[in-house]
Order: C-alpha cells, then structure tokens, then sequence
C-alpha cells in the first residue's frame, strides 16, 4: 500500500481543480466553495472505500487461509489484487481455537514478506478470525479511543 | 466573501447524514473556516492573514469534530466493555449505543467472554462481540475481538491500535 500513500491527497487536489472551474465559471466564489467541499467530500468518501475494498481482500485472503487450517500448522499467504501493486505474501500461524456462544474464533500470527531474496525480512503480526456463516472474517476490533493519536 | 448562503445548505446536509463521515468533516471544518476568513476579512484583514485565519478555524473546526467522533466512539467502547465485564467466560450478554447526536448511528449486539488474560491487581478478559444489522431473515452479523481490563469499578476497552506498518490507509 506503500506507493499508493498519497492517494489520500487526491481528495483535495480533485476539490480545488472542481472548486476553482466553478468559482470562474460563475464568478461567485461561495459557490465555488460549495462546489468544490461537496466534490472533495464525494471523492474522500470514493478513495477510502477504494483502499478499504484493498483491505479487505488482503484480510479476506488471510481470514479464508486461517479458517482451513490447524493449530500449530504454519501455511504460506498471497494476495493479488486487480492492479500489480501492493501485492503482498508471507506465512500464517495457526495458534489457537478460541471457542465462543457466538461464533468459533482463531488467533493467528501472521507475516508479511518485505523485499524479495532470501534476505527479506518478514514482519510479524497477530490477528484474529471468526467465521461468519460460511466465511471466516478479519475479527480484530479498533484500538481503544484513548489509543486512537494520529489514527484519526 | 458572504458565508451565511454557502454555509446553510453545507450544515442542513451535514445533519441528514449521520453516517456519511466524509461529508460530516467537510462540512463542519470547512464552514467553520469560512465563517472565520469572512470574519477576518469584514474585519479588513489582508488576504494573506485571512487565509491564514481560515485554514486555523478549519483545524479546530476538524479537531472539535474529531474529538466528538471519539467521545462518540468510546461511548460504544464502555457500553461493550460494561456488558461483558461481570461475564464469566462462556457467558453473554446483550450491548447497545443510543448516541444523542448521531456522529455515528447506533448499533446493538451480543458479547461473551472468551478467556481471562490476567487476574489479580490486573483484571483483563477477551472478548469476541457481534455487531448485528438487520432481523429474521435480513440478519447480518460480524464478530470481532477484543480485550477488556477493570479500572477501578469501571471495565474499560484494553486493545491497542496496531503497528504503524499496517496503518495503511487508517490515517
């Protein structure tokens, strides 16, 4: 997700180009305003559906490896997405089953290859999976408010 | 610069929305914003001040409207951590939020206690929730993981935020 950072700005630069041809266009510059917020807010909304859908596939792909394994089992992971960047791999790690009234659940380490070679580090994670119907799903909640800094 | 006729229809909008957080931020900073400038402007500031003006009344504009956001959040925090706290573990109990202003819409479901983490002058629990949509036959259900400890008398939400590296597009 790395190269694909600065798609957050996007929202602005689309808000000024919109706002600014409307604001010359009718020589009112409240309108421009108006014009140009209702913009950046649509497309806002359009980017951060866009790298949530991203998301969600990766997490998807994770939650589905984890839900077919067993515990103690450790497996390889891919995701590929539609455009040829940001795909990531790495292994996962069963570690347990963590049985509940609501729904069965998994906690599972999880890596993510950095570079490529033998020499690529991978980073490791934990995370957690409960299976909703038929499908297993990410099921790590937010952080504590109090823990929210600049996430917001 | 006249704000009163740009900036109605921004706030009459924002209210309709509850959900809709990108058009909430906008709303409420940027109408902050140029309600500061046009201040500043009548006032016979420069330009250049003006501008200035304005953009620090967005930030605070946007801060006031992420500091409600969180407030907001952590209302549903405490409601979930109170439901699941007295729990043994394999016990459920029943959550829901009834926000005043809804920054967020309500939202209701189950929890149960899955493990005690720790015991002793530190109390901590799992927990695995559900947050569910719908009834009968459109009933929709997500189950998501937690971790609770006791402050005092009061059970308060004890995950973490995860590690920069899977930040992504939180931020």
């Amino acid at each position: 997700m790395a190269p694909l950072a600065g798609c957050n700005s996007l929202g602005d630069i689309l808000g000024a180009v919109t706002g600014t041809a409307a604001a010359a266009g009718s020589a009112n510059p409240a309108l421009g305003i108006a014009i140009g917020v209702g913009t950046r807010a649509v497309a806002d909304y359009g980017i951060r559906h866009v790298g949530r859908r991203w998301h969600r596939t990766e997490q998807d792909a994770l939650a589905a490896t984890i839900g077919t394994m067993e515990v103690g089992e450790t497996r390889p992971w891919q995701v590929r997405h539609d455009l040829p960047i940001g795909d990531e791999q790495g292994e996962v790690r069963l570690l347990r089953e963590i049985e509940t009234p609501l729904a069965p659940c998994r906690e599972a380490l999880f890596s993510v290859a950095s570079g490529k070679g033998p020499d690529a580090a991978p980073r490791w994670f934990v995370t957690s999976a409960c299976r909703q119907g038929e499908r297993w799903k990410w099921a790590a909640a937010e952080p504590a408010t109090e823990r929210w800094g600049s996430l917001q | 610069m006249r704000a009163g006729p740009a900036a109605l229809p921004l706030l009459c909008l924002s209210l309709l929305l509850p959900g809709c957080q990108a058009l909430l931020t906008e709303a409420t900073s940027t109408v902050a914003g140029i309600t500061g400038a046009s201040v500043a402007s009548g006032v016979g500031a420069d330009p250049a001040v003006t501008t200035g003006i304005g953009l620090g009344v967005q930030a605070i504009g946007r801060a006031g409207l992420q500091y409600a956001q969180r407030l907001t959040h952590r209302a549903g925090q405490d409601r979930i951590a109170a439901a699941a706290g007295p729990l043994p573990v394999g016990g459920v109990g029943s959550w829901a939020t009834d926000h005043t202003i809804p920054v967020e819409p309500n939202e209701h479901g189950q929890v149960a206690v899955s493990r005690v983490i720790s015991t002793g002058p530190l109390e901590c629990k799992e927990i695995v929730f559900s947050v569910d949509t719908g009834h009968d036959e459109t009933l929709q259900r997500g189950f998501f993981l937690a971790a609770i400890c006791r402050n005092g008398e009061t059970w308060k939400w004890a995950s973490a935020e995860p590690a920069t590296e899977r930040w992504g597009s939180l931020q």
